[in-house]
């Protein structure tokens, strides 16, 4: 009887697995999130007579609940008690139930939230793979004709330029998410380099306009200060400083595709890293590293070292390629260091080439309506409230007349036209203690193209090295220095939209490639390999790790999506 | 003979402690150094500490950082939930545990072989994230404190440390002896076996305590309400942006996103001040229970 | 003749089979409280391990949540296929097993060495200091650990070069030469757990009998041959069983200091199975392929583990089962 005992105990192990797994059915399902305080009214004979016409608030005749999971914000208490969602709910006539998810878990909770069918109506700040759980699961809705009955706004806004519904449509040509737009003007070009202008001024040097120039200065500034750094950067993307150092030889992409140094020209997919140019931009860079002009910490810091080499002791640091120096220097404790960094304009290299790289991922997937969610329509139209520009206003700033107000007249704008809004309260999108709770900083569906933004008064004479003054800082280095390099015949991929077998394809193609290049670059600057004996093995393990392959998949992914 | 012996050992003794006094004295300050260094660096200034000028003591020495950490109202639920969970988790992971350890190290359990299997093959093989999540779902434990207690009631690891103790500790003959008196498994349990595995619960309650007190998955995952939040669920929400490389993600308001790394440099060394500082303590309280000698005591009685 | 006073029983004892049912009644009597005493842990493990067993399944089928566990396609292998395949897999194991192997060999008796050596030290308040100090870096969380090492290291600023100034020597960027990725993990590792380790031994320690000391010291042994021939010989079950389970833990390399630790020059040495997957998800994200991985990992660790309990029995009285 006693070698029974086991053997039923493992019968009894395995029934209660078996069990366990047939519990696991598909999505009819109906396991609700355990907070949700769902309790619809009786539900309306028809939607028709749910719903108010298009455009109008309220939305509906009766209460419904939305129920949404959204991404935990640090400067926001909480979004079931702000006053704009209390604004919302009032001016809609929905109820708003939100689950708040911690913000370092939230993609890994969301991807277990839809594996396991355990989602809600609204998924908003945080994004779900289209292509998995879109197109292939259907979990997510297909919002095409949503958007076109019930989104007047934002219908219109994507009628402004063709690229946007290429940028967001999936690879079945149908769309499933809710986008948000963000121009920001100094971010369309983010790999700048940026000079110590005092320690320039201290020793008569002139600002740099050529490859040879830079190299010029950076020789006469170690000479003079054999303890210094001409030129630091770190990590792996725009504070490496290739990015801003390649394009004086040919054009180095920062955005989709960037670690292969994917490119399109002519409508093509192509890759800079096997070009010529690329070898002589390396072979530029490994004399920088070589004759110490290049830090040879930049491969192995990070963003707290860089931070303390740029304060350190006597200002060491002459050339930095970073987005904005405000990642290392704080303006409001250390001012005077602070201002004597300002960028430098794009480089020409020896054959005359003077790129610059612009980024193109303006438009962001933002929110999605899935399967379980009962009143898709209602959803759709609360969502286009956003849209417009009373909606971004109250949303990231506050009541009107309280946060915001519409420009005085004279007012102008960053960009120096007149002001379309004026901020009248500074809310906490900030550091600091207990968060506000009156708005939505960022956390919107915003439509910002850049005449929006730049349409919020300033004060003129803003000193630009103060810390509100950076956006100013920016958009004027920006405009003044990068913008008349911009041109089209090479341009940064958009955002793609692979099928899942192609995804599936390249995966372990993507990762393979992406090691031989950075080690290969990295190999040639330090001078491990030599940039003409080693170029032909290097071009061969591309070739042969299936670079070919990814360049097709991604031509085909592309003309898929933009070329219809 | 004896004498010289004795007198050869006396000296190798001395050799031996003294190289034993090095030996610690060495990884004391080894370990020390970087622990001076934090509490330093959460004393001086951010700037200070940003610029890499913090060695030994704090520089420009200021309260800002806790100040700043303490300002957060959360904390201060964070502190009372994590007690909470710590307290009666440990509790309830000591209880399972013995009542597991005990079966498994008496030679006389038949199947104790093959229900030691079954529970080190959990330690190897998981179900994986998916199904664990479905199973908390199932029963209703999302958002309640009872998940961050009851799905981590056992740790294999723990209670196979706790039998092997029971195992080279409790000499046979003392069962014997009391099967010969009539005593039941339960009776032995409790008035034998309990009394003599102090050290081992000692030990095993300081290390399920510290891994309740460190705990932050299953919170993140699990818990949405606030007020359930432990302190290293709280305190990494207010780090997290600093812990991101700033440059891995595409800015869009550069503004908040400086401040946010501002704010983690200032307090990130505040934060582990806080966070362990109180567990710290509890050491002394568990070390009572293993000092040398403390054992044979209750075997004798 | 007084009649001797016997129980009922006796009376009835005349076959061998019967004495056997007997014995055998009362063997199953004391194990039904074993397993009483076995149930609450039991269940506990039922509901909360193998209920969720069922999640093994995913590496083998192309896992679809609308579909469910039963309508996925069954892919058997290719899974496995598909990471073995992958030019880097190799790498990238060797990678992981030599790091677990170096952080064992080098990482295991140091909490050993740091128990004994304390256990010998008289002085209370030294004693209870230096507990208290090694046990402390266990609570900083990785990613502080690891912005302390770049910190430590750095080549300008880093406090070990800085000394290195100062005797005249050439400052090195430590974490550039791929040759010394393995030992500043492991190290730092050891800085941090070492003392956190050590307790349980110090647990143990503190149950030898200090007659058997007294007696071994009687007879002439120098503390090292104390320590030797009582001493270790007591905590032996704690050490094989602690060596079993890091063992088996070995392929375990975690994410999140190897990811942080990396850069372009130690990558070759410093890509672990759990960081490259990580990056396969990042383009592709299948939940079946990281489970087919991880049940990789599983199946080596038990194999190990089961090799090396094996060995356990045979040398020693200790072993998991």
């Amino acid at each position: 009887m006693n070698n029974r005992r086991p053997v039923l105990l493992i019968v009894f192990l395995l029934s209660l697995a078996m069990l366990a797994a047939c519990t696991n059915t598909p999505a009819t399902t109906t396991a609700t999130p355990t907070n949700t305080t769902t309790v619809t009214t009786t539900a309306p004979t028809t939607t028709q007579g749910l719903l108010t016409p298009v455009g109008s608030y309220p939305i509906v005749n009766q209460s419904v609940t939305l129920n949404i999971a959204i991404k935990s914000v640090s400067y926001i208490q909480d979004f079931n008690t702000n006053d704009f969602t209390l604004y919302l709910e009032e001016l809609t006539g929905i109820d708003l139930n939100f689950e708040v998810i911690p913000e370092e878990s939230a993609t890994e909770k969301m991807n277990l939230m839809l594996t396991s069918n355990q989602y809600p109506d609204i998924f908003w700040l945080l994004a779900p793979d289209r292509e998995k759980y879109g197109v292939e699961e259907k979990i997510l809705l297909d919002l095409t004709d949503l958007i076109a009955a019930n989104m007047p706004n934002l219908s219109a806004h994507l009628q402004e330029n063709p690229n946007f519904i290429s940028n967001i449509k999936s690879s079945d040509g149908k769309i499933y998410t809710l986008p948000r737009y963000n121009e920001v003007y100094h971010y369309s070009m983010p790999c700048k380099m940026w000079v110590n202008t005092m320690q320039l001024e201290k020793l008569n040097l002139p600002v740099p306009t050529t490859t040879d120039e830079f190299y010029n200065v950076m020789k006469a500034f170690k000479e003079a200060n054999p303890d210094g750094i001409p030129l630091a950067g770190y990590g792996s993307t725009y504070a490496d400083p290739t990015f801003f150092l390649a394009n004086p030889f040919t054009y180095y992409p920062y955005g989709t595709g960037r670690q292969w140094g994917i490119r399109l020209k002519a409508e093509k997919v192509e890759t800079a890293v096997t070009t010529d140019e690329y070898k002589e931009m390396l072979r530029y860079l490994n004399k920088l590293y070589e004759e110490e002009l290049l830090y040879e910490g930049t491969f192995t810091m990070d963003a707290n070292q860089m931070k303390a080499l740029v304060t350190s002791e006597g200002e060491p640091v002459l050339f930095t390629s970073v987005h904005a120096t405000v990642a290392y220097i704080d303006p409001a404790t250390q001012p005077e260091l602070y201002s004597h960094y300002y960028p430098i304009a794009p480089l020409k290299g020896p054959n005359g080439a003077q790129y610059v790289s612009n980024y193109t991922t303006t438009i962001s997937p933002r929110c999605f309506i899935t399967d379980k969610c009962a009143y898709p329509e209602v959803a759709a139209r609360f969502a286009d409230y956003f849209y417009t520009m009373e909606g971004y206003l109250t949303c990231q700033y506050g009541m009107e007349d309280k946060g915001w107000r519409e420009a005085s007249p004279g007012a102008v704008g960053l960009n120096g036209e007149p002001a379309t809004f004026e901020i009248l309260e500074e809310i906490a999108n900030s550091v600091g203690a207990d968060a506000q709770n009156v708005a939505w900083p960022n956390c919107g569906l915003d439509w910002l193209p850049d005449n929006l933004r730049n349409g919020q008064a300033v004060n003129a004479n803003t000193d630009i090295f103060s810390a509100v003054g950076l956006e100013k800082l920016l958009y004027q280095a920006t405009k003044d220095l990068y913008k008349p390099y911009y041109q089209t015949e090479y341009q940064t991929l958009y955002p793609l939209s692979f099928l899942t077998s192609e995804s599936s394809d390249i995966s372990t193609i993507a990762v393979e490639v992406e090691k031989i290049i950075r080690q290969a670059k990295i190999d040639f600057i330090t001078g491990a390999k030599d940039v003409d004996a080693d170029w032909g093995a290097y071009l061969a393990s591309l070739e042969n790790i299936g670079m070919k392959k990814l360049l097709e998949v991604y031509q085909a992914a592309y003309e898929r999506q933009y070329k219809n | 003979m004896r004498i010289d012996t004795q007198s050869r050992n006396k000296m190798s003794d001395n050799l031996f402690m003294g190289a034993i006094y090095l030996f610690l004295t060495i990884l004391l300050l080894v370990v020390l150094y970087p622990l001076v260094y934090i509490i330093s660096a959460s004393f001086s200034s951010p700037t200070a500490v940003g610029a890499g000028r913090v060695w030994l003591w704090p520089v420009d020495f200021t309260l800002v950082a806790y100040k700043a950490v303490f300002s957060y109202s959360q904390i201060m639920t964070g502190f009372a939930n994590s007690l909470f969970y710590m307290s009666v988790g440990t509790v309830i992971n000591l209880i399972l545990t013995l009542l597991a350890a005990y079966p498994l190290s008496r030679s006389e359990f038949r199947g104790r072989g093959f229900f030691t299997g079954v529970f080190v093959f959990t330690m190897y093989f998981s179900g994986g994230l998916v199904p664990t999540y479905l199973l908390i779902c199932n029963l209703n434990l999302v958002n309640t404190r009872a998940v961050m207690i009851i799905p981590v009631a056992l740790s294999v690891w723990n209670m196979i440390i706790c039998r092997t103790f029971l195992q080279s500790t409790i000499p046979e003959d003392l069962f014997q002896a009391a099967k010969l008196d009539g005593c039941s498994e339960f009776r032995l349990l409790l008035k034998v076996v309990l009394p003599l595995s102090k050290p081992v619960l000692a030990v095993l309650g300081l290390y399920y305590g510290v891994a309740h007190w460190n705990s932050y998955f299953n919170a993140m995952l699990y818990l949405t309400d606030k007020r359930l939040f432990p302190l290293q669920l709280v305190l990494r929400s207010i780090l997290i942006m600093g812990q991101i490389d700033y440059t891995m993600t595409d800015v869009f308001d550069i503004e908040y996103l400086m401040q946010r790394m501002g704010l983690s440099q200032l307090l990130k060394y505040a934060v582990i001040v806080v966070a362990s500082v109180p567990v710290m303590l509890i050491y002394p309280f568990a070390q009572k229970y293993f000092i040398k000698g403390m054992m044979i005591g209750s075997l004798k009685g | 003749m007084i009649p001797l006073h016997v129980p009922n029983v006796s009376l009835h004892r005349h076959s061998r089979s019967q004495i056997m049912k007997d014995n055998l009644k009362r063997i199953l009597l004391r194990q039904w409280q074993f397993y009483v005493i076995l149930a609450l842990p039991l269940v506990y493990i039922i509901i909360f391990a193998y209920v969720p067993m069922y999640g093994l399944a995913y590496a083998f089928i192309d896992y679809s949540p609308s579909k469910g566990i039963f309508g996925s396609a069954w892919v058997g292998l290719r899974h496995f296929k598909q990471f073995f395949s992958s030019p880097s897999s190799t790498a990238v194991i060797f990678n992981t097993l030599w790091l677990g192997i170096y952080g064992l060999v080098a990482g295991f008796p140091i909490p050993i060495i740091l128990a004994v050596a304390l256990n010998e030290v008289g002085n209370k308040s030294y004693k209870k200091v230096v507990q208290m100090v090694t046990y402390a870096p266990y609570f900083i969380s990785t990613v502080v650990l690891v912005g302390m090492i770049l910190q430590v290291t750095d080549l300008r600023l880093g406090i070990i070069n800085n000394i290195i100034d100062l005797l005249g020597g050439k400052r090195i960027n430590f974490m550039a030469k791929s040759n010394l990725f393995a030992s500043i993990y492991v190290w730092s590792g050891i800085w941090a757990g070492a003392g956190y380790g050590s307790i349980i031994y110090l647990a143990a320690l503190s149950a030898v009998d200090p007659q058997l000391q007294e007696a071994a010291t009687v007879d002439g042994a120098s503390r090292i041959k104390r320590i030797w021939h009582v001493d270790l010989p007591a905590i032996r079950p704690q050490i094989i069983i602690l060596l079993l389970f890091n063992l088996g833990r070995i392929l375990g390399i975690g994410f999140e200091k190897a990811y942080l630790l990396q850069n372009d020059l130690n990558i070759k040495v410093s890509e672990v199975i759990s960081t490259y997957v990580y990056k396969i998800g990042l383009v592709y994200a299948n939940y079946s392929f990281s489970t087919a991985v991880g049940l990789f990992n599983s199946l080596i660790s038990v194999c190990l583990l089961v090799t090396a309990n094996f060995m356990a029995r045979k040398l020693s009285e200790t072993s998991i089962w």
